[in-house]
């Protein structure tokens, strides 16, 4: 009856079977995608977006945000999980997990009989526990930033993506960080650490420079400046135009010889100034006219052109130089310094490197990626990200926890422990809840090859001996994991806690599900009704 | 069917007599299943997809309703009217629908019966004008202390959003009434402005005495945060802009065209110069003063250049209504040309920051003495938590300033509907003639608010209202929703505005009223079946 209100295709769905199961089914579906890509042993998937490029992935926030999740519910999970990538840039796949773990159990209960505001209540209880119980089991805080220490503290957030090369990456995203670390640790920012992608050479080839790569080639013929004094115009180098229109008013030929030599002169007199100041490498933010070229050239001047203004911030960063907005010659504040600027050849491609000695200090490094295609180079990326968020996390938080599914079997047995002394309806929520948190520890074997069952029964059985460090060992049975130099970072954890259990329940708040027709947009690209549109239903749904 | 059809172009639908109040029953019976579960704090949520894939999250019946393509004429006449009622009042939506509803159920028994319509209105009027009378009665007139309104504000919010939510915004949300209030002036709630940041959990949400700005400076020199800053608002370009009309500069050397260029620049800068001027009388050199600057008009690289140089942050093209609020809630007056820059036209605010969240840029005016406006900082990690939240905040605050604007406050947890059901009862025996059946009627349909939030908080809904019956008799009683008993709403702290149970008697008895009374139901054929 209520369907006939509604405007026509309109879908309208109600009650625990019709809209929430329903839900709970979604984003189960979804978390079965993401599940086998968690941890060092995570498979990788291949997924061809609408626009039919591909990815060769196991992160999890490019899988869901390439498939283009449809189901509202599944959309959720998929929100709080970007909302992970936004606030913490890692553990994005933990979130997706856990939320479908959790429903995964909440829909057991639905359907024992339990009514989804005492899951709810449970769930919400032992969420906060959750939290509590993760800050009880701390087992090391990081107060200095040596690159030993680093390297360790943010491995596992790297293995989880190039299980290979951990060690390398590792190392080099410590050495990046602290490299650029200001005096205040927490003004950190993620975005000084670059990374720039070679085609070519192998993995284990890249490698780390203090301050700034471009992917071009310098202009003129001069490819080489050490210890330079470099000066930034964010505009282009050309003669100054009138805002309004301008004419320039000859009478004679002789005039017009007279205008072109003053026009000469001036960026003569120009570019001799900039020369005068001791400056050897220019950048530009736009087009450089000929004239200023062939000065540049004749004074011996370096010159960088680049369309971006970030890059150009980049420059101004690595050179500690900054941006002139007129092309009159810069102020001493305004000029920078860079102990060495050349243009260098990776592979067939030309790059021009500001490096700058390791005593200079410098506010910008870049990790050069070496591999043989583009999807190796686009998953180490991400895993360097991850690390780089990590350290982020690290210098505002330096609390770490055991890793390899240790903290959270530990969470898991202390919350059932409380479900079972909880009176009430919620009891059953909490118990469930303790036990949503095994599937890390699950998933962890069952990627490694092992029997899941056999290693979290082991595993609750040493928690339960007090070791409560203890976790899934990928390469077979159970181990110390503080001893193995496993760490996971607390703030992220607690994150991804909290917004799983916040996603799972809001979607189990939700009683009846109203959605209006979808407007059919043209895919671009690729046929809407293909195989490939199929594929994302599958996937989504 | 009839002559009609002969009169009208194509093929359009008639329906008449008892056909035409079926079909008005049945959809205002619809709708009211459709917003049964919304109703009050233990309601469950829905969830809307639009056409376009953007997901909300509500059990607010205005948004519910406005969301949900309503195709059927009657059931969008019926949600019309409940949007009128949270236009006027902000509140009262869900209920609005299940009067309506409930109303028109029980009018079906007595047609059935061989009633006229006519009869049953005729009682609904009655019902209403005494309904209207107890409600005088039944108003509770108390000074309106901060906790009072919080009582108010967090009985609205918790129909809302959850538990914990509510609570938190009901703080926010009648601070910021109590901020921005000036005696014996009318409320004006836009000054209450609502930012919304997407990180963290939606508990993080705070109140900021000051105002929040979504942009922040875009010079990467400027400073990123200021103790003591003096603010200018002003209208003023510090663009480099194209003469007006057509200006053709001649020069005969480069030297001339570099003129030109410089004078060009100078027109800008002389005006950035005269702000650094007002800057350096006000701020003197002590280092612990600042300056910030807001412009309605852009500012150019150039121009906050020069700024940067000078410390001073540099916000432009700041929204018009952001304007008025700066002024009003740091002091100060806005000013359109540089010409009236004096000391007097700045506000002062002891802090403003700009934080970064991903992508975005906020900027902070916050520790202000006087704030007559105030932003109300929404934190929650996605969409449609903000959405939710946004909505919710309207509503609070609408019901914290129908509370000061009506002067008293009517107990709520269906203790109203009750009290009312039993007074119309008597009414009922006392009424000569047929109207009694409509009061009678009126009476029955009233229970449906108790009754609902019965069925939603999980209680036998025949129970409850027997104890809620035998309660009412002594005195006021409401709906206990967590235990199933009957409560005292005035203890508990659970009140309704008086606007908002006048107006929803008012709008169901006269929807009501007008439904019934239509026996024919003429629809056009649409253009597109004749095409």
């Amino acid at each position: 009856m209520t369907s006939s209100l509604l405007k026509e295709g309109t879908k309208y769905l109600q009650g625990i079977t019709g809209a929430v199961i329903q839900n709970l089914e979604a984003v189960q579906e979804l978390s079965k995608v993401t599940r086998t890509s968690l941890g060092p042993n995570g498979m990788n998937k291949m997924v061809i977006n609408r626009h039919g490029k591909l990815f060769v992935t196991n992160d999890a926030a490019t899988i869901i945000r390439e498939i283009d999740v449809v189901h509202p519910a599944a959309r959720m999970c998929v929100m709080a999980s970007d909302q992970q990538q936004s606030e913490i840039g890692d553990a994005t796949n933990l979130v997706v997990v856990l939320t479908g773990e959790l429903l995964a159990q909440a829909q057991s209960l639905l359907q024992m009989g339990l009514h989804p505001s005492d899951v709810i209540r449970g769930f919400e209880k032992s969420g906060e526990e959750a939290a509590k119980i993760l800050d009880a089991s701390v087992i090391e805080t990081v107060t200095e930033y040596n690159t030993e220490t680093v390297a360790r503290c943010i491995k596992s957030a790297i293995s989880s993506k190039v299980n290979a090369y951990d060690n390398l990456f590792s190392n080099l995203v410590a050495q990046a960080c602290i490299g650029i670390l200001p005096d205040d640790p927490k003004r950190f920012n993620v975005d000084n650490v670059r990374v720039v992608k070679v085609t070519g050479g192998s993995v284990s080839d890249s490698f780390l420079v203090r301050g700034a790569v471009i992917m071009r080639d310098s202009e003129g013929t001069i490819k080489q400046a050490n210890n330079a004094r470099v000066a930034v115009f964010t505009h282009g180098f050309e003669i100054s135009k009138t805002d309004a229109k301008g004419t320039i008013l000859v009478e004679d030929a002789a005039e017009l010889e007279t205008y072109n030599n003053t026009e000469e002169n001036k960026m003569e007199e120009k570019i001799k100034a900039i020369a005068d100041a001791g400056v050897s490498v220019v950048v530009c933010g736009g087009t450089i006219s000929e004239m200023a070229m062939h000065f540049f050239e004749r004074y011996n001047i370096m010159v960088v052109k680049t369309a971006s203004k970030f890059e150009l911030r980049r420059i101004c960063l690595a050179t500690k130089s900054r941006g002139s907005m007129t092309l009159a010659c810069p102020t001493a504040e305004e000029l920078g310094y860079v102990d060495s600027c050349k243009v260098q050849e990776w592979g067939s491609t030309k790059v021009i490197v500001f490096e700058q000695k390791p005593e200079t200090q410098c506010t910008i490094s870049t990790i050069v990626l070496r591999a043989a295609t583009n999807n190796v180079m686009d998953d180490i990326e991400k895993a360097i990200e991850d690390g780089v968020n990590t350290f982020k996390g690290l210098v505002r938080d330096g609390r770490f926890l055991a890793g390899a599914g240790a903290a959270e079997i530990g969470v898991a047995s202390k919350i059932k422990s409380i479900g079972e002394s909880t009176p009430g309806q919620d009891q059953y929520a909490i118990k469930k809840y303790a036990e949503a948190f095994e599937v890390v520890a699950r998933i962890l074997s069952t990627n490694a090859g092992l029997d899941s069952t056999e290693v979290v029964s082991k595993l609750y059985s040493k928690h339960a001996e007090g070791n409560a460090t203890w976790g899934v060992d990928i390469e077979g049975d159970v181990f110390d994991a503080q001893a193995a130099g496993i760490l996971d970072h607390l703030a992220t954890k607690q994150t991804a806690i909290r917004l799983a259990t916040n996603a799972a329940v809001t979607i189990l708040r939700i009683s009846q599900i109203i959605m209006s027709k979808p407007c059919d947009v043209p895919v671009p690209g690729g046929s809407p009704g293909g195989t490939m549109g199929s594929m994302d239903q599958d996937a989504a749904m | 069917m009839s002559a009609i059809s002969m009169l009208t172009r194509g093929q359009s639908d008639i329906i008449s007599a008892l056909q035409a109040l079926t079909y008005n029953i049945n959809a205002a019976k619809g709708l009211q299943g459709v917003l049964e579960t919304n109703l009050g704090p233990r309601g469950t949520m829905k969830m809307l997809v639009s056409a376009g894939g953007d997901i909300k999250i509500t059990k607010d019946g205005n948004v519910l309703l406005k969301e949900m393509q309503i195709q059927h004429p009657s059931a969008s006449l019926i949600a019309r009217a409940s949007t009128a009622q949270d236009q006027i009042t902000g509140d009262g939506t869900t209920s609005v629908v299940l009067l309506i509803g409930e109303l028109l159920r029980q009018a079906e028994r007595y047609l059935a019966d061989g009633f006229h319509p006519r009869v049953l209105t005729d009682g609904f009027l009655l019902a209403k004008e005494h309904c209207i009378k107890l409600l005088e009665q039944f108003k509770v007139t108390k000074t309106l202390d901060h906790e009072l309104l919080c009582s108010v504000a967090r009985t609205s919010l918790r129909t809302k959003v959850h538990a914990a939510l509510a609570d938190k915004l009901t703080g926010i949300v009648v601070e910021a009434v109590q901020t921005i209030r000036k005696e014996g002036e009318v409320l004006d709630l836009f000054m209450i402005e609502i930012m919304a940041i997407q990180q963290h959990s939606d508990v993080n949400s705070r109140l900021v005495k000051g105002i929040v700005l979504d942009h922040g400076a875009r010079h990467p020199e400027m400073p990123k945060s200021l103790k003591n800053a003096f603010i200018l608002t002003c209208n003023v370009s510090l663009e480099a802009e194209k003469p007006v009309g057509d200006v053709v500069e001649q020069y005969k050397t480069a030297a001339e065209r570099e003129e030109f260029v410089n004078q060009e620049r100078k027109f800008v800068d002389d005006r950035v110069a005269k702000i650094i001027d007002l800057k350096r009388l006000v701020c003197g050199g002590d280092p612990d003063k600042s300056f910030v600057i807001v412009n309605q008009k852009g500012i150019d690289p150039a121009s906050l250049d020069m700024l940067a140089a000078e410390g001073i942050l540099g916000l432009r093209r700041a929204k018009r209504r952001n304007m008025e609020r700066i002024t009003l809630a740091c002091g100060g007056t806005a000013v359109n040309s540089v010409e009236d820059l004096s000391a007097d036209v700045l506000g002062f605010a002891k802090s403003v920051f700009e934080q970064s969240v991903g992508e975005e840029k906020y900027t902070f005016i916050e520790g202000v003495d006087n704030p007559f406006s105030v932003t109300i900082l929404l934190k929650a990690p996605n969409k449609y938590t903000i959405l939710q939240m946004k909505d919710a905040i309207r509503d609070g605050v609408r019901a914290v300033k129908n509370a000061i604007d009506d002067g008293c406050l009517i107990p709520g947890a269906g203790a109203f509907e009750v009290a009312a059901a039993l007074e119309l009862k008597k009414l009922q025996e006392t009424i000569q003639g047929r109207a009694k059946y409509g009061v009678q009627a009126f009476a029955e349909a009233l229970l449906v608010i108790p009754k609902t939030l019965a069925t939603n908080s999980g209680f036998d809904t025949i129970d409850t209202i027997i104890k809620l019956e035998e309660g009412a008799r002594q005195h006021v009683v409401g709906l206990d929703i967590q235990t199933g008993e009957v409560c005292d709403p005035v203890t508990e702290g659970i009140y309704d505005n008086y606007i908002v149970k006048k107006h929803f008697l008012e709008a169901t008895t006269l929807i009501a009223s007008q439904l019934l009374q239509v026996d024919e139901v003429l629809k056009a054929s649409s253009d597109k079946q004749q095409a």
